[in-house]
């Protein structure tokens, strides 16, 4: 497993430094503030669109459920890193860095565990929405890979925990409609819903 | 140019105004468009966003530690945050003056953002919130 983590990630990361246009679309893309604002701006959109009431209102109980994912997997990734910290690929191996160095653990990664989330939840209320997140939320894992500061099981393990924690989470959604169902009312007061 | 997190709330307040236009010339809710015409909103909304993201990606390098200048997860949600309130915020005061004559007397709480369609927007929050005080929460 280890070896294939590493394989992968030595022939990810050995496309970087060739082609300098592909280099600046992957620096661009692995940025922490390129596919966050893109995937909360895709939440507001999606948030004020539907066909009519009943359909908005579904929209925004799932976005409603995606951002509390958010937070969880947020929580998740910071009790791992606490218990175990993986260094970074740039560490351990002789790679080509586009990135500044972080040092935080490298496993799992936080980044892609939000991406994933957002994705996850979305494509359970909206394929077509939601395959668009997930492909650019699998274009951010591999670009991070790509930039030299993650192993491609960072990846993988951010997103099979969003995974499952969207997948709770909407398995607990009989439990949590009273909740969700107060916050549209109060939001439809103030024309925000 | 200013400082990293003044940057980065601009971008923000920007990419969310320029969505909002967008989405709102789309649903055709003529209560907070900037510009009567949706086609001329639809163009404002794109130029926009665009601007905003090449301004704050394409001017200087964002690729910045937390430690040395750039911001750290807590920093960035609790600013995406704060642009997020001040576009809406901004967007329904300014729509409400551009729109000030829009005021369907019909009112429908339930429809909620629906109500953005004919009404402006503090008109159509005033009279929710009376209809509120009158039968309760909207279902």
């Amino acid at each position: 497993m280890v070896y294939l983590d590493n394989k992968l990630l030595l022939w990810i990361n050995g496309l970087s430094g060739k082609f300098r246009l592909l280099d600046n679309i992957m620096e661009l893309l692995a940025s922490d503030y390129l596919v966050p604002v893109l995937f909360m701006l895709a939440l507001i959109s999606f948030w004020i669109t539907g066909d009519n009431t009943n359909d908005r209102k579904k929209h925004q109980i799932g976005i409603l459920i995606a951002l509390i994912s958010m937070g969880l997997c947020n929580w998740a990734v910071y009790i791992i890193n606490g218990i175990y910290f993986r260094p970074r690929p740039f560490e351990t191996h002789e790679i080509y860095l586009l990135f500044y160095q972080p040092t935080d653990s490298s496993f799992p990664s936080n980044s892609a565990a939000f991406a994933f989330a957002i994705a996850t939840a979305i494509l359970m209320i909206n394929k077509k929405l939601g395959i668009t997140l997930y492909c650019i939320a699998a274009l951010y894992g591999i670009s991070r890979i790509f930039a030299g500061i993650h192993y491609p099981v960072d990846i993988i393990g951010s997103a099979f925990l969003s995974w499952v924690i969207v997948y709770a989470m909407f398995k607990l959604k009989p439990l949590l409609m009273p909740i969700l169902n107060n916050v549209i009312r109060v939001a439809k007061i103030l024309c925000l819903a | 140019m200013f400082t990293f997190p003044i940057d980065y709330y601009l971008f923000v307040l920007a990419a969310n105004i320029g969505v909002i236009q967008i989405i709102a010339s789309m649903e055709k809710f003529h209560g907070i468009l900037l510009i009567k015409s949706i086609i001329a909103t639809r163009i404002l909304g794109i130029t926009i966003s665009a601007s905003s993201f090449i301004w704050f990606f394409f001017v200087t390098n964002r690729n910045v530690n937390d430690y040395e200048g750039g911001l750290d997860a807590n920093q960035q949600a609790l600013l995406f945050f704060l642009g997020t309130l001040s576009a809406f915020a901004l967007t329904f005061i300014i729509s409400s003056i551009v729109n000030a004559r829009m005021n369907n007397k019909e009112i429908d709480t339930e429809q909620g953002l629906g109500n953005l369609k004919h009404t402006n927007y503090i008109l159509a929050v005033k009279k929710n919130i009376r209809s509120w005080q009158k039968n309760g929460l909207p279902r």
